[in-house]
């Protein structure tokens, strides 16, 4: 279990709060949350690997505009994390399209 | 400021880059005008790079498969990468009413040299599960290629560049000087040119320089649309597959006019390929627009239909972007036009590929530069001359 | 295909305002918008999840917000709004195709106000894709409305005045902020005073932010920026240096400080898809680095019909996007007809003035925090330029090199040779560093560059949605 958090508790009160599977990790997720905000609460930023040159990125603008933080949620594959809710028990699981199949 | 050259090429999309190389190789002093900024703003610039061989019948087969002949050692030949690929090519149905059509297709093309097989839903649904379950029957041929159409065109370009051949882009020709029936000069926005070989390789645009010197050339836009999706893992046994339905939205005018179906009104015919870099481009689409290359609603939906149709899968998968090509199509006979003309003497045309512009741009290069210097052709080009059409009148 | 008179595209100020102006008119005006609530970017609602327990806490722009906002639903019953509805194409005659629970629907109005917003400038320097750097705007997102600190230990590099909001903003949510690195100069901050005269509400922000910065101790470097972020699987260390006046790093200054965390904020670019897709002109405006839509003093376009309002008709901020969107509907409403022309001027003239001094004090900020030269010279041949094909900077510079008219080369030439552009993004992180990089290679000026061509989607949508009902 990832144990940092990184949630700012002023001005604000959190609803449920539920487990999210994070490459095989359970990790807390809080009802309203996207799923980046869930990551980096537990202090990961990093989403997925470049096709090309096998190069980590993560969360970048933060709005959904450059598609950094693309990974597998689900069994869907570019999900953008900034832009997806958490929800109880999803999968999610780090990206790397490989075109050498 | 004026300038000679032994023979002046007008467009500087595949065609006309590929002549130009095929030309310098030969030794002769080219210019190449192009009036937009850069090389592929044209339907070269708009396609999705295919090379199929099965998607065609005499006269333009045996060219395709020439052409393809030089494709596959282009890179080399020019020591630049144009990403080719012998990918092979599926051409399948979903219609039970086709498959007398495509045993026919397939016995034309094996009786044109073509290695092919009649492949049934069940086998190619086991080497490529991605296939829908109402797909009938194929046709598999493994000639086919898919490249990058832009480093063609810019690989072209290059080479010929090394050998001489000048480029002068954001030029327009205003007009060609004519003495006695011989061409003497290009007039451009930006100076002179002295020659006596002009070749029109302006491809949608051919029938501007055209009227320039008197002649109607009988060719006019056709706009074809094209989704783009983000990148998926490669299909594992084709990469490159058509819908029979191509065969009549392509070449069958009149089938396409009475039909009922929206969708083939529009031209939306399945044409799938995936790039090495697992973008699939979806095509394709027929409509006459004049110059509008804008992207339209309703072909856009009737594309992705049809992309879904046969391979489901593409139902999650993101589009990105979406584009249209102004191809050059000849409304007398969907042939190309590879040909000199009676008067002026020394104007050449090549142009109306149509949407096989970028397959046929090595032979075109390597026919005309033979046409301009030897004044005879390796393979016969009867079929493709501009004196056809004055009987068709 | 249904037909409305008013359509506005976005919901941030702008197009609140612009909603609420064509209400009181009583003009029925459609609303959509991308979010899942209104509010933009600068007054995004906390999720409905999260009860808010002091709204003090959150930003003086939060509370600005929730005031707009209120506003916009007293009018509610003259106003439809269509949320979590982004607009991916625009055809001809102004039909829009958005999407919206899955399924894609269009719209055909009469008359038409974009408020795209903006968003942070890409400004690459190498390391920059390494997770951990942030673009400023999007860790404010995550430290004011998700409530979580991108990192622990943060480096804020850039220039302009986001940068002070979101260190307060990060260092109020107790993040441990190592410094503010500010590209410009302070003196020339003095040159500028004359037009901040007047605009005292913005000047009291301004202040605030810098006094916050005092009390918690944490520098604020002028003439300094990032020359390197380093790590192997994420930010371990920044590298900065001083910058001359034209934002060029000085050799033998730099420093090295350990930070798991960067935000580059390089300002904001407006957001042009939509109204380039209309095919209204824009106008190239070099100290924002990006293209603008050329637009009347009453905000309409070249596109007869068609108007732009707020961040996406060129940066100025909240206050004077809300005013745009104000003079947008006046005369919507007008050319519509539902008031006369002399009650539209009635009602603008106040606007107009009211525009002048903020527009002054703005465009005075944009000079300022101007993008400088120097800041490109620190990309090196191994940065990447395009971050969804992994295109580098030494690509981009040999293709311009290696070009059959060198001089000519286009922005759209060196992304069909090179890839840049052809990502999900759809250019929007690389296209302005492209068009700099060819301009500082070539000597042309951008603004005689054509962009990217405009293509629908402007956001990338399955193609499932795309697809046309089964016949």
């Amino acid at each position: 279990m990832i144990t940092a958090n990184r949630r700012v508790q002023a001005g604000v009160e959190r609803g449920k709060c539920f487990e999210i599977e994070v490459d095989g990790e359970k990790i807390l997720a809080y009802e309203g949350e996207t799923i980046a905000a869930t990551l980096l609460a537990s202090g990961k930023r990093s989403c997925r690997k470049t096709t090309k040159r096998k190069e980590p990125r993560g969360i970048y603008c933060g709005i959904g505009l450059c598609f950094e933080c693309r990974m597998m949620v689900d069994g869907k594959p570019n999900t953008r994390v900034c832009q997806t809710l958490a929800t109880p028990n999803c999968k999610v699981q780090t990206q790397y399209i490989d075109l050498e199949d | 400021m004026s300038r000679t050259a032994e023979v002046v090429v007008i467009g500087g999309g595949v065609i006309g880059c590929s002549i130009a190389y095929y030309l310098a190789k030969k030794g002769a002093k080219v210019i190449v005008i192009e009036r937009k900024e850069g090389l592929c703003f044209g339907a070269s610039g708009a396609n999705q790079g295919g090379c199929p061989v099965s998607l065609f019948e005499s006269p333009v087969l045996e060219l395709v498969q020439e052409s393809l002949k030089l494709y596959r050692n282009l890179s080399e030949e020019i020591g630049y990468d144009i990403e080719y690929q012998n990918t092979g090519h599926l051409l399948c149905s979903v219609n039970e009413e086709q498959y007398p059509d495509m045993e026919k297709h397939a016995q034309n093309l094996r009786r044109s040299g073509v290695n092919v097989r009649l492949i049934e839903g069940n086998e190619m649904r086991e080497l490529e599960p991605s296939l829908v379950e109402d797909i009938i029957v194929g046709i598999d041929e493994q000639e086919s290629g898919l490249l990058n159409p832009f480093k063609v065109n810019y690989g072209f370009a290059r080479a010929a560049r090394k050998l001489g051949t000048e480029f002068l882009l954001s030029t327009e020709v205003k007009r060609i000087e004519v003495n006695k029936g011989n061409i003497t000069s290009v007039v451009t926005d930006r100076g002179k040119i002295d020659t006596n070989f002009v070749v029109n390789a302006a491809g949608a645009w051919s029938p501007e320089i055209g009227e320039m010197l008197g002649l109607t050339i009988p060719i006019k836009p056709r706009r074809g649309q094209i989704i783009v999706t983000e990148p998926v893992p490669l299909n594992e046994k084709w990469r490159y597959i058509s819908d029979a339905d191509y065969l009549i939205t392509a070449f069958h005018a009149e089938a396409v006019k009475k039909s009922k179906d929206p969708r083939m009104k529009l031209g939306v015919a399945g044409s799938y390929a995936q790039e090495n870099t697992g973008n699939w481009t979806l095509g394709s689409s027929r409509d006459f627009a004049g110059y509008d290359n804008r992207v339209t609603m309703q072909t856009v939906k009737y594309l992705a239909r049809r992309a879904i149709k046969f391979m489901p899968k593409l139902k999650d998968v993101n589009c990105i972007r979406i584009f249209a090509g102004l191809r050059p199509f000849c409304y007398v006979d969907g042939l190309p036009i590879l040909s000199k003309v009676d008067n002026p003497s020394g104007f050449v045309i090549a142009a109306g590929h149509a949407g096989e512009g970028v397959t046929l741009a090595p032979i075109t290069g390597k026919l005309i530069s033979e046409l301009i210097t030897e004044n005879r052709t390796s393979i016969p080009i009867d079929a493709f001359t501009f004196s056809r059409f004055k009987n068709k009148n | 295909m249904r037909e409305v008179e008013l359509a506005i595209i976005g919901a941030g100020p702008a197009g609140i305002c612009a909603a609420i102006e064509a209400a009181k008119s009583n003009v029925p005006v459609t609303v959509i918008d991308e979010n899942l609530r209104p509010g933009g970017q600068i007054y995004r609602r906390l999720t409905d999840s999260f009860v808010v327990t002091d709204e003090n806490k959150l930003g003086k722009d939060y509370i600005r917000g929730t005031k707009l906002i209120g506003e916009l639903e007293r009018y509610s019953p003259k106003i439809e709004l269509t949320e979590d509805a982004p607009v991916w194409g625009i055809f001809a005659d102004k039909e829009i195709a958005f999407m919206h629970e899955g399924e894609n629907e269009e719209l055909k109005p009469q008359k038409l106000i974009l408020a795209e917003g903006a968003y942070d400038r890409p400004m690459p320097f190498p390391g920059w894709t390494l997770p951990g750097v942030f673009a400023a705007g999007g860790a404010l997102r995550m430290v004011k409305t998700e409530r979580v600190l991108p990192g622990k230990r943060i480096l804020l590099a850039g220039t302009g005045p986001l940068q002070l909001v979101l260190a307060t903003q990060l260092m109020q949510a107790g993040a441990e902020v190592v410094s503010v690195l500010e590209a410009a100069t302070s003196t020339v901050v003095w040159k500028y005073f004359p037009r901040f005269w007047g605009q005292w509400e913005l000047l009291k922000d301004g202040l605030h932010y810098l006094w916050q910065l005092r009390r918690g101790k944490i520098p604020y470097l002028t003439s300094h920026a990032i020359v390197e972020a380093r790590g192997d699987q994420e930010v371990k260390e920044a590298v900065y240096a001083r910058v001359d006046k034209d934002g060029e790093p000085i050799p033998g200054t730099e420093k090295t400080v350990e930070v798991d965390t960067i935000c580059a904020g390089y300002g904001l670019i407006p957001a042009t898809r939509l109204s380039r897709l209309c095919g209204c002109e824009h106008k190239y405006e070099p100290c924002l680095g990006a293209w603008v839509p050329s637009h009347s003093e009453n905000m309409e376009t070249t596109l007869p019909g068609v108007f732009v309002a707020g961040d996406g008709a060129g940066i100025g901020g909240a206050l004077v996007a809300m005013e745009e969107g104000r003079l947008a509907a006046i005369k919507a409403c007008q050319q519509l007809g539902y008031i006369t022309q002399d009650e539209a001027r009635h009602r603008s003239l106040p606007i107009f003035k009211k525009l002048k001094g903020l527009r002054r004090f703005e465009s005075a900020l944009n000079e300022i925090f101007s993008i400088q030269k120097g800041l490109f010279t620190r990309i090196t041949d191994d940065t990447i330029i395009c971050r969804c094909e992994e295109v580098t900077a030494g690509e981009i510079r040999e293709t311009i090199a290696d070009f059959i008219a060198k001089e000519e080369i286009s922005i759209q030439e060196i992304k069909r040779l090179t890839r840049a552009g052809m990502g999900n993004c759809q250019g929007r992180m690389c296209e302005s560093t492209i068009a700099q990089m060819i301009s500082i290679e070539t000597k042309r000026p951008v603004a005689e560059m054509e962009w990217f061509t405009p293509r629908p989607p402007v956001k990338p949508i399955p193609l499932g949605s795309l697809a046309a009902e089964e016949t």
